[in-house]
């Protein structure tokens, strides 16, 4: 059950605050879409690759990492390229495919916990709000983290399954079984939450 | 909010992140296959109720915010607020509180009859598409200072495809419920 990507490292990436990296991630992510010119936008992804190689990415983990964040970028690519042209389908897989990559460098360098205290500073101006409590926020927010790869896990499990015993993709019978055991969980979850006195 | 409300919470966010990465749902007659994302959605409102299922839904949406790439074809972050898509996002969290409170008001947590069937559909209907797209609608034909009518009528070769997510929601909600029912809050 580990749901952090933290790679354990010393580069620049690790040691920056979590606030700059974001406030970093967030300019480049609008600064992408205003430029048009295709040697700067191919030299910035290969800057970003050579980031990847920087905070020394195991050649294991790439895989993980990348394929199917990558393998959308193309999809998404092509769709522009289907329904624009050439030019819109390239500036689309370059720009997405260095801030794909550029933001799974800022996962893979922040620590969970570091990501949370960072929500929970951000909505600390909020508070004022009845329910917005900070804790609760970056608990639930935590949660949510770490069972995502789980549910997703649970759903190719359940896939398998039923692939295994013949039955075809069926969307009703993928998500029902996939809500109900994640569901049933809660029970568990929120004993344990209680057991460790999160109030 | 008891701690079972904020696991509940909690873990629907993650049910609609995950839908987001499960393969697209292929549906005969349509080219483009339909995604589980905006279905969960609909189930975060039909099951959870209107205040959990809105907060699940606000839940995943600050960590797509936060960058992390959560929407179906592994998309996120900040532009995807700012660029077109931004208005549904933002109808997303509207919409799952709408089915949740015509659900919460109209059906019995108990039973589940014909009626209750259509009460869902009508639900799904109105929060997942209408409530999702008034925002929509309204934020591109801001962005691109197009009227609404031309971006409504753009717009309109989504709807049978999320016609069928609301079917598809009714069908999974009934069955989630007469296993696993939740009351409604």
């Amino acid at each position: 059950m580990d749901l952090s990507f933290y790679l354990h490292g010393n580069s620049i990436l690790h040691k920056m605050p979590t606030w700059s990296k974001f406030a970093l991630l967030v300019v480049f992510s609008i600064a992408f879409y205003a430029i048009y010119d295709f040697k700067v936008l191919i030299a910035i992804l290969a800057l970003v690759i050579l980031l990847v190689a920087y905070i020394k990415v195991p050649l294991k983990r790439l895989k993980a990492m990348f394929a199917l964040p990558l393998f959308m970028v193309v999809l998404f690519s092509i769709f522009s390229f289907v329904v624009n042209d050439l030019n819109a389908g390239l500036l689309t897989f370059f720009r997405l495919s260095s801030l794909v990559i550029l933001a799974a460098c800022v996962t893979v360098t922040t620590k969970i916990e570091d990501f949370m205290a960072f929500i929970e500073n951000l909505l600390l101006p909020l508070s004022f709000i009845p329910f917005i409590k900070p804790k609760t926020v970056s608990l639930t927010l935590s949660l949510t983290l770490r069972f995502i790869p789980e549910i997703f896990k649970l759903g190719m499990d359940i896939k398998e399954a039923q692939a295994a015993r013949g039955l075809r993709s069926n969307p009703i019978a993928l998500i029902v079984p996939l809500i109900v055991l994640t569901l049933k969980r809660a029970d568990d979850i929120s004993d344990a939450l209680d057991a460790r006195m999160l109030d | 909010m008891a701690t079972k409300d904020i696991v509940f919470i909690a873990l629907f966010a993650a049910i609609i992140a995950a839908l987001g990465f499960l393969p697209a749902i292929p549906v005969a007659g349509i080219p483009a296959p339909i995604t589980a994302q905006t279905l969960g959605v609909m189930l975060a409102g039909t099951i959870l109720g209107p205040k959990r299922g809105a907060l699940a839904v606000a839940v995943f949406l600050i960590l797509v915010l936060a960058g992390l790439p959560l929407l179906a074809g592994g998309r996120g972050g900040i532009e995807y607020f700012v660029g077109n898509s931004g208005g549904f996002l933002v109808g997303w969290f509207f919409g799952a509180y709408v089915i949740g409170f015509i659900l919460k008001n109209f059906i019995s947590d108990t039973q589940i009859n014909i009626r209750a069937h259509f009460i869902i559909l009508i639900a799904c209907f109105l929060g997942g598409i209408c409530v999702v797209y008034l925002p929509g609608i309204l934020w591109i034909a801001r962005n691109t200072g197009s009227s609404f009518a031309e971006v409504y009528l753009g717009s309109l070769i989504f709807i049978p495809g999320d016609f069928l997510k609301a079917i598809v929601a009714m069908l999974v909600t009934v069955a989630v419920r007469r296993i696993y029912p939740i009351a409604l809050k």
